[in-house]
């Protein structure tokens, strides 16, 4: 067991060390030269090469690379080259509120698709499964943004109830900032929904089948306690998995979605960074997203572990 | 399908059949009619949308702006008064053509590593499975945020990331799907003929596995489709006036409040062309019993 999480581990320092590389060799590679985006289309060649000088980009990439990791460590995450504010001080607030979002999506997410995915099972082959099921299909192929536009047209300006912007999650009054999060939240959720009930449903159908279950209808007992305590803890061993691959949707789906909401969080600043080429910020936010959906996998990884007792010999 | 339509279709050459075979099964689910009848709609659009455009659609001042659905405007105007209906019907060849690209690239090198890998197995397969497995940990999203941040948003480098992007995910698909027939008699027989290993794949595997890899054609497309639409919505990739439907939402946005058609046109029109694909490829699935539980995920 040990050894496994260590292999686990070791994966996570790989994938992350890969990210950072990937995000630092193509943001420091030709053509995008850091001194030209910094000094604009207008900067003569002197100028250009006394920043070069000044930040040391005359080095090697390697060279740099391992100074820029060391930095990052040391918790020197470097400048906004647009605004000239340190990194540190423009992701601090921004993550939290991210995290904060990301975490209740899945916490609305996880519940619902165990509810709609036993449903359904139970329903197997009805029109109320067949309905579910299409509806999941429909809602899986729309793009986060048009989830997110139906979701305001429909509790933003025919019932409006909410906000229609989530700025108000950065300054907004005590009520405010819990109304921000709504909308954004719920989009999030329906996107991630669909993927993990269809998950739900096979994982129920394929346990329901086993001996066991039979001999407790045999015994006598309530179909709902079958279900939710003989049956669903039985299958929501390959979810948990199917929960740390969502993770992947949840990282695009934030981005989208606080762009959409102008939510104030990573994503936003991240789509904004990336539009005006300001490398340190995206490097930064990358790598922090990034290391977050690692971090989630890992987790994945040992929750199934602990909970599949045939795995830790 | 009947006895007789079974004979008569295995008397004919094979490639057709297989075609007219497929067509027929996905026409027959109600489904499956739903989602043709919606790719045949956008595709006329495709074609023929410039010619049937009555405005210009980077015309400004077409109609009054801001103005709802009319006899002469019949999808109103936007904000700068141009005819939402000709920017919509201009605009639909943008929304396939990246992602077709992206999609056909992605699978021509990730297809082709794929087949290689299932179908060699040993320290090639061992080498490439390992391969897949850290590309695919890389969120999607995010690597192509990098890549555009760095090389800048020209369609080129939109084509050269979600192509670069989608090839692990296809290449894993087929391996799996690959594994599951490289051993059948087929495959022997063209290994004792003494044939090499890319025409086996593609003679003998690639045709036994056409429905996983259609299935699989379709879903990606769909996916590619939403990852464009969503890279143009957010400023990255395409620039106004351009008709592109993803840019359509996010310039008329604002103005949802005052004349929500604008908005709503193009949102549902992209939603409408992603959900046909997805009922195509679900159509196919049925069908055949292929297993897409990996597929799902983008």
């Amino acid at each position: 067991m040990v050894r496994f999480v260590m292999a686990r581990l070791g994966w996570a320092v790989v994938t992350i060390a890969l990210i950072s590389g990937v995000t630092f060799f193509a943001t420091n590679v030709v053509p995008s030269d850091p001194a030209k985006v910094a000094l604009g289309k207008f900067a003569t060649p002197e100028q250009v090469a006394a920043y070069r000088l000044q930040q040391g980009l005359d080095r090697p990439v390697a060279e740099r690379y391992v100074e820029w990791v060391g930095h990052l460590a040391e918790g020197n995450w470097g400048t906004s080259v647009l605004s000239n504010i340190k990194v540190t001080q423009l992701v601090q607030p921004r993550l939290g509120r991210t995290l904060i979002l990301g975490f209740g999506a899945m916490l609305i997410a996880v519940p619902l698709a165990f509810l709609v995915g036993v449903y359904a099972a139970q329903r197997t082959g009805k029109p109320s499964d067949v309905g579910l099921s299409l509806t999941a299909l429909f809602v899986n192929s729309l793009p986060e943004f048009v989830v997110a536009l139906g979701l305001l047209m429909l509790l933003g300006v025919k019932i409006p109830i909410l906000p229609i912007e989530s700025s108000g999650a950065a300054f907004g009054s005590d009520l405010q900032v819990p109304l921000a999060y709504v909308l954004p939240m719920l989009t999030l959720a329906l996107v991630l929904t669909p993927y993990m009930a269809r998950m739900v449903r096979a994982n129920v159908r394929d346990i329901s089948s086993h001996p066991f279950v039979r001999s407790a209808v045999l015994r006598g007992l309530q179909p709902t306690r079958i279900m939710w305590r003989h049956i669903v803890p039985n299958a929501s061993l390959p979810v948990v998995n199917v929960i740390a691959l969502s993770t992947a949707e949840l990282v695009g789906g934030v981005v989208i979605t606080e762009s959409v909401f102008g939510f104030p969080g990573l994503g936003q600043l991240l789509v904004n960074s990336v539009s005006d080429k300001d490398i340190p910020v995206v490097q930064a936010i990358v790598l922090l997203i990034g290391a977050g959906y690692v971090l989630m996998n890992l987790l994945a990884d040992v929750a199934v572990l602990a909970l599949n007792p045939r795995l830790r010999t | 399908m009947s006895v007789a339509e079974t004979s008569a279709a295995a008397v004919g050459s094979r490639q057709p059949s297989r075609l007219v075979g497929l067509t027929s099964a996905v026409v027959g689910l109600a489904e499956g009619r739903i989602g043709v009848g919606i790719v045949l709609v956008f595709l006329v659009m495709v074609f023929f949308g410039p010619a049937l455009a009555p405005y210009g659609p980077t015309t400004i001042g077409a109609g009054l702006a801001d103005v709802g659905p009319s006899t002469a405007h019949w999808l109103g105007t936007d904000d700068l008064g141009r005819d939402v209906y000709s920017r919509l019907l201009v605009g639909a060849s943008s929304v396939v053509v990246t992602p077709l690209i992206a999609t056909t690239a992605a699978f021509i090198v990730g297809g082709l590593i794929g087949l290689l890998a299932g179908y060699l197995g040993g320290p090639f397969d061992t080498v490439v499975g390992r391969t897949l497995d850290v590309l695919l940990s890389l969120p999607a999203l995010l690597v192509v945020l990098v890549v555009i941040a760095a090389f800048g948003s020209a369609t080129e480098i939109i084509v050269l990331s979600v192509a670069t992007v989608y090839t692990p995910r296809v290449a894993r698909v087929l391996r799996g799907a690959t594994q599951g027939v490289a051993t059948r008699e087929y495959v022997l027989a063209a290994q004792a003929r003494g044939e090499r290993a890319i025409p086996i794949v593609l003679r003998e595997v690639l045709p036994n596995i056409g429905p996983t890899v259609m299935v699989e054609f379709a879903i990606r497309l769909t996916y590619a489709i939403i990852f464009v639409t969503t890279l143009n919505f957010l400023g990255l990739g395409l620039h106004p006036p351009f008709p592109n439907w993803g840019l359509m939402v996010s310039e008329s946005r604002n103005t949802l409040l005052i004349n929500p058609i604008a908005t709503l046109a193009p949102t549902i029109a992209i939603g409408a062309v992603s959900v046909a694909i997805g009922l195509i490829a679900d159509a196919i699935t049925r069908t055949f019993g292929v297993e897409q539980t990996s597929a799902l995920l983008r």
